[in-house]
């Protein structure tokens, strides 16, 4: 297949908009779906050695698994939460659950350790054994739900279960030398861990099972698993992601570019077989439920899922005949979320065609490239990547509103209006087309480049961007991240539907919720088929 | 002890604390953990900080100094220093993306001048599993961070994420 020409890519200028990237879906190079197919390609098995949970649920558990070779071991530590104290804010300072991800087997020493510590997260202290820090909320209703129903000798109500998906929701899974613990380049390179985002995918599967064994704990009863198929993790997520793809350019190049690809693999495709069809088909009608049941209270969103529900019986009446390119050409005049679901839903049969690029999408840290020589030559290369940033109008004062920073409370990202509030001067450097306007500004017509940046070194972050745009076309979103228009939660979405996030509820532009593993096999599916065979496969 | 990112980002924020461009303190950042794993001077980082037009915006430029002098000087080479750039030019030099076989500055003639000797094929320079940053230096450091901090507002927290009270 990958000896065939390929089709061109769908150009930057069209995928980075954030309105596209707002738009998007997971697909089966998200990296739980990578986890999830690797867990399963090695027969990976989840043993549970300790449970020492009391009878209201409190105390602590340790789930171990092997994966490429090494085992991980996720600490549990379960602890009583008044009502009053359960937030999903990153100022939150206690939890009902608390987790860490262990590199092997963890003795007494390391569990004692941990669960003191797990519990205090951003004041706790770790090491380089601890991988992944977490924690995680109840859904107080559903959770009660479930336990009375149990101890009733009943199943829990399904509605119910759809109309909330998760039994507890995560506030923040922590990698990468956080609070001390392991910088990400120590396991980088091990067999199942090196796709980016995969510790934590690791963590948060495993932080389900504990969910579900702890609901069956306290009602005293198994819960049917089809229903624990349906409940995967909750996760708040707030403006402290959105920064993510401004600031690692080349790891968000290397997913899109990934998917784009995979896209392109497809659409290379003259025709698909009957079995591909039929298969598309039915993927097709469950993307037609999910759409039914994905509900959520913003008008704006709704509107959107809603317009998608109406649009997606054209996609389907595509799919009975056409080949992939005409199955996507078939959506063009329909909504971008429409397109991109079509998009998901061309890349989910064909994971022999397109399944390897998953391989493709960590950063390796190349080295920026040189620069060139001349002034003339960064000009041109500006006018060629970043002719979008040079169209902006920055003596706006709409097209300079916001400004993003980091708040002294928490530590943690924020977004301001520049001329309301205080604090512009200590501006986060993520205004990448501002930056890159005024190198181009600033450069004389011609000359040297090096006698250049060594008068003006205010310019040199705008000039590593312009360099790494030749190789890595995807690396900027292609928006003004000032403007008061601006939307956060588009950026949110598009990681999040990269780590394979679906129920998208976003409760204003600066955050949403979303379930994480949602109709994820559960750990004694990764033998059968169901392993693999979970896009969309509950509802949202 | 602390992570390597932990190191990275607080040198990061206290150069854009003290005042330095976006990308120079990235460098920084990187080559702090450098100095750090090669147990140089702590005080050579709070030196460099101190320094307006200094170490900082000098060596950010060294890495690629390196790159381009490889093809034309082979693996072993030497490149002249600023007075004041000594003490962390080899800790930017392990950020160029090659391994450094060997790296000291001699002093010639009254310049300081970095002997360098790249393997080329082998992976770049890898940092330990912990670093030491403690006492004065890290006190220092995290004040320039703290620079970089914007007290929150009413309006900026609202918004920003969920509820105060989430027991839906």
């Amino acid at each position: 297949m990958k000896d065939i020409a390929l089709p061109p890519l769908r150009p930057a200028a069209q995928v980075m908009r954030l309105a596209r990237m707002g738009a998007g879906f997971p697909t089966r190079l998200s990296f739980l779906r990578c986890l999830t197919r690797r867990l399963a390609r090695e027969g990976a098995e989840l043993r549970r050695p300790v449970w020492q949970i009391d009878a209201e649920g409190y105390g602590h558990a340790v789930y171990t698994i092997a994966l490429g070779g090494h085992d991980y071991s996720l600490v549990a530590v379960s602890s009583p939460l008044a009502d009053e104290d359960r937030s999903d804010r990153v100022i939150a300072t206690a939890w009902d659950t608390a987790y860490v991800l262990f590199d092997g087997i963890p003795g007494p020493e390391d569990i004692a350790r941990i669960t003191a510590n797990a519990p205090l997260q951003e004041a706790g202290r770790f090491g380089p054994r601890d991988l992944v820090l977490s924690r995680a909320n109840k859904s107080v209703r559903l959770f009660g739900h479930i336990v009375e129903h149990l101890r009733a000798g009943q199943q829990p109500d399904r509605d119910q279960i759809d109309a909330v998906g998760y039994l507890m929701r995560t506030t923040a899974v922590y990698g990468n030398g956080k609070f001390g613990i392991a910088d990400r380049a120590l396991i980088a390179g091990r067999p199942g861990l090196q796709g980016p985002f995969a510790a934590e995918m690791l963590t948060v599967w495993m932080i389900r099972t504990f969910t579900h064994d702890l609901v069956e704990h306290l009602g005293g009863a198994p819960l049917d698993p089809d229903l624990k198929r349906r409940l995967g993790i909750g996760n708040s997520t707030g403006l402290g992601m959105a920064p993510f793809l401004v600031s690692h350019p080349v790891l968000l190049n290397n997913w899109i570019a990934a998917r784009e690809t995979a896209l392109a693999r497809v659409l290379a495709m003259p025709d698909i077989s009957p079995e591909a069809r039929a298969r598309l088909h039915t993927l097709a009608l469950r993307a037609a439920q999910h759409l039914a049941d994905w509900r959520v209270p913003d008008p704006r969103a709704q509107g959107e899922i809603a317009q998608t529900a109406r649009e997606w019986p054209q996609v389907i009446a595509a799919v009975a005949q056409g080949s992939p390119s005409q199955i996507l050409a078939a959506t063009d005049a329909l909504s971008v979320q429409t397109q991109e679901l079509t998009v998901a839903l061309l890349l989910e049969p064909f994971g022999e065609v397109i399944d390897d690029l998953a391989e493709t999408m960590a950063d390796t840290a190349p080295p920026t490239p040189l620069p060139p020589d001349t002034v003339e030559d960064l000009r041109a290369r500006i006018a060629a990547q970043f002719g979008w940033a040079l169209a902006l109008d920055f003596d706006d004062p709409a097209h300079l509103r916001r400004f993003w920073y980091v708040s002294e409370e928490k530590n943690e990202p924020r977004l301001g209006d520049r001329f309301a509030e205080p604090g512009a001067e200590r501006e986060s450097p993520l205004d990448i087309a501002r930056r890159v306007q005024a190198l181009h500004r600033a450069l004389p017509e011609r000359g040297p480049l090096r006698a250049f940046r060594e008068a003006h070194p205010q310019h040199e972050m705008a000039l590593a961007r312009v360099l790494l745009a030749d190789a890595h076309p995807y690396s900027e979103i292609q928006d003004n991240l000032l403007a008061d228009t601006t939307r956060p939660i588009d950026m949110l979405r598009c990681k999040l539907a990269f780590f394979g996030a679906t129920g998208f509820d976003p409760k204003s532009d600066l955050w949403t919720r979303v379930t994480l593993c949602r109709g994820a096999p559960l750990p004694e599916d990764l033998s059968t088929p169901l392993a693999d065979d979970w896009w969309l496969r509950a509802s949202a | 002890m602390r992570s390597v990112n932990e190191v990275e980002v607080l040198a990061r924020k206290a150069a854009l604390g003290a005042g330095f461009p976006s990308a120079q303190a990235d460098s920084f950042g990187r080559a702090a953990a450098h100095h750090l794993a090669l147990e140089g001077d702590p005080e050579a980082l709070t030196r460099a900080l101190d320094a307006e037009g200094g170490p900082i915006l000098r060596l950010h430029l060294l890495p690629e100094d390196i790159r381009r002098a490889l093809p034309l000087a082979g693996p072993d080479m030497v490149l002249s220093l600023q007075p004041g750039d000594a003490a962390l030019a080899p800790a930017y030099a392990r950020i160029c993306g090659h391994a450094i076989a060997g790296c000291h500055v001699v002093e010639e003639d009254g310049i300081p001048r970095l002997h360098l000797s790249i393997a080329p094929d082998a992976p770049a320079s890898s940092l330990p599993a912990r670093l030491t940053l403690q006492g004065e230096c890290y006190d220092a450091l995290a004040a320039l961070a703290a620079r970089t901090l914007v007290p929150a507002s009413d309006a900026s927290r609202s918004g920003a994420g969920a509820g105060d009270i989430d027991n839906d």
